[in-house]
């Protein structure tokens, strides 16, 4: 196909047996059209999620850097689109995955007791994850943050509201 | 050309660990104009994102929507003019087509969200905004004209829409209440009635560029590194999202 | 007791929410809230005229009544209030589903001043999405998922789009 000028990008001409990168919406139109195999990002191979699953359950504190910031959206689409072009076996990289996502989770669930009313650390947690988790933990710091500001008054935030007083 | 099968190897971007976008890097023959396209995107995405998540109104990406909004024009209008083409010698054209659709639809969904997130907090905060410009015409310099915000089409909505509904409340039964009783923008009594956003609501946030000083939420001090994750309250970085150094996730 | 016809309009208003569609506009008790406050400021006014028009600081019980009739009328203000911007905000979503302001069926529960409320906002929504025709503002708030979604057919040419696929 000849080169295809696009808001986001000008799509260069793809010929056969030549690689490129295109944004995934594209690769997975490509895919499911049967006009392209799909490189998988070296990140979903077997032995890199064992590592990165190793990692998560070695390391309490933190949440392993080895793993791109879509992560789980990735792997998603990946997994249900093109799981033909996976370099292991689907069994084994679906189930990785899913170990990595509890183990992740029971840390995220850990920290949760750290929740404080001024700000917490949450490095390397992926973009999916903290959307699980940002109606809880908006709920708990805003209580918290209520709470304090009834006990120990800070000068210059004089918060708060009134707002839930009718309907 | 014809032969549209078999193209192989459609690598995807999913390498590195910093993708913040599906589109960086990707390989073109990079004229300024198709850098520009791409940052456009990229830029798009995080205005749709730090509006969605922020408790107050930013400010209306004038350029960057007008940008887009004529590069929206110029792929309907291909769409358009190559769907009544004689399509039937060429599959490349429908692929062509199908591309070009679905990354508009992409496109005008994030551009959709981005104005009717505003619209729905110019409606929840109308007064505070109206009345950040008359404080500010009053000579109170704190002030900020919230006002200068927000688009003239967005001006001309809001102002309108008070319009209306101050009609609605006056026609219904404010008109019939004591005069003392009669505004709006009433706070006798303790209790104000001008809903105003809370700026202290906890976001979360990725650090895009280190900030060196370290900077206060609450009794603690925290130091911004790049890379760095944090839900903290908004306005301990409200000005680190303008400045760019923090997006809103 | 004060505050008690308020409190109706406030249920009402709880209700409200839980409907799918809009109940009937509660145009009595409306009135009588107004009523309520009328008489409230007229015998408040009465006792502060006996007073100077001040309000009477060594009296301390008089001023406690004067300030509790105030609370009162406030208090029924934002019921007012609270009430009517629940369902106004109702008619705004009606505006943005696109609803025919003529239609009988929509009209029914609304009085004469929401109905022109709503009309009002309807006009103003048509001119605002006039601005940006081109990203259809009421279009889907769900991201396009499947990658065949709205497709458009452009006069005669049917036999494209279905062709994608």
């Amino acid at each position: 196909m000849d080169s295809l000028k696009l808001i986001g990008l000008r799509v260069p001409k793809m010929s056969p047996m030549v690689q490129m990168q295109v944004p995934l919406w594209l690769a997975l139109i490509l895919k499911k059209q049967a006009r392209c195999k799909i490189v998988m990002p070296s990140w979903l191979e077997e032995e890199h999620l064992r590592q990165v699953y190793e990692r998560e359950t070695t390391v309490q504190d933190r949440f392993s850097d080895q793993l791109p910031w879509r992560w789980m959206e990735l792997s998603q689409s990946l997994l249900a689109h093109a799981s033909d072009d996976l370099k292991s076996p689907l069994a084994k990289v679906r189930s990785l995955l899913q170990d990595i996502r509890e183990v992740r989770l029971a840390k995220a669930r850990a920290g949760i007791s750290e929740l404080n009313e001024s700000h917490v650390q949450m490095d390397n947690l992926g973009h999916m994850e903290i959307n699980e988790l940002r109606p809880f933990a908006i709920l708990v710091m805003d209580q918290l943050r209520r709470i304090t500001s009834l006990t120990e008054p800070e000068p210059d935030h004089d918060d708060d509201d009134y707002d839930n007083d009718d309907v | 050309m014809n032969d549209t099968t078999d193209i192989d190897d459609i690598i995807n971007n999913l390498r590195d660990d910093d993708i913040s976008n599906l589109h960086s890097g990707i390989e073109i023959q990079s004229s300024l104009d198709d850098s520009f396209q791409q940052t456009d995107l990229t830029d798009l995405k995080k205005a749709w994102l730090a509006e969605r998540m922020s408790p107050d109104i930013l400010a209306f990406q004038t350029s960057l929507i007008d940008r887009l909004m004529d590069r929206i024009r110029i792929q309907a209008a291909y769409i358009e003019e190559n769907s009544m083409a004689d399509f039937h010698n060429s599959g490349d054209i429908k692929m062509k087509l199908l591309i070009v659709e679905s990354e508009l639809e992409r496109i005008k969904f994030l551009v959709r969200g981005y104005l009717r997130t505003r619209l729905s907090k110019i409606d929840k905060y109308t007064i505070y905004i109206i009345q950040s410009g008359e404080n500010q015409q009053e000579g109170n310099a704190d002030q900020f004209d919230l006002r200068l915000l927000l688009s003239p089409q967005e001006i001309q909505y809001m102002e309108r829409h008070h319009r209306i509904l101050l009609n609605l409340y006056n026609t219904q039964f404010l008109s019939a209440l004591p005069a003392q009783l009669q505004r709006l923008d009433d706070s006798s009594g303790g209790i104000s009635m001008v809903e105003e956003p809370d700026l202290d609501k906890p976001v979360f946030i990725r650090v895009l560029e280190t900030v060196e000083r370290p900077i206060r939420v609450g009794l603690d001090e925290i130091t911004l590194e790049k890379g760095n994750i944090y839900v903290l309250r908004y306005s301990a970085i409200s000005k680190y999202l303008i400045g760019g150094e923090v997006e809103l996730i | 007791m004060y505050g008690d016809i308020a409190n109706k309009l406030i249920q009402d208003a709880k209700l409200t929410q839980m409907l799918e569609t809009l109940p009937l506009y509660q145009e009595e008790l409306v009135r009588s809230i107004v009523r309520e406050v009328r008489d409230l400021h007229r015998d408040t006014e009465a006792v502060l005229a006996r007073y100077g028009g001040e309000l009477p600081t060594q009296d301390r019980k008089v001023a406690c009544w004067i300030f509790v009739q105030h609370l009162c009328m406030r208090r029924n203000k934002r019921c007012l209030l609270a009430y009517q911007r629940l369902r106004s905000t109702r008619l705004d979503a009606m505006a943005w589903n696109d609803v025919d302001t003529m239609d009988q069926e929509v009209l029914n529960n609304l009085n004469p001043n929401e109905q022109d409320y709503l009309r009002d906002y309807s006009e103003l929504l048509v001119d605002y999405k006039g601005e940006w025709v081109d990203v259809d503002l009421t279009g889907s708030l769900e991201p396009p998922r499947d990658l065949f979604i709205d497709v458009r057919v452009l006069k005669d040419a049917g036999e494209i789009q279905t062709e994608y696929g």
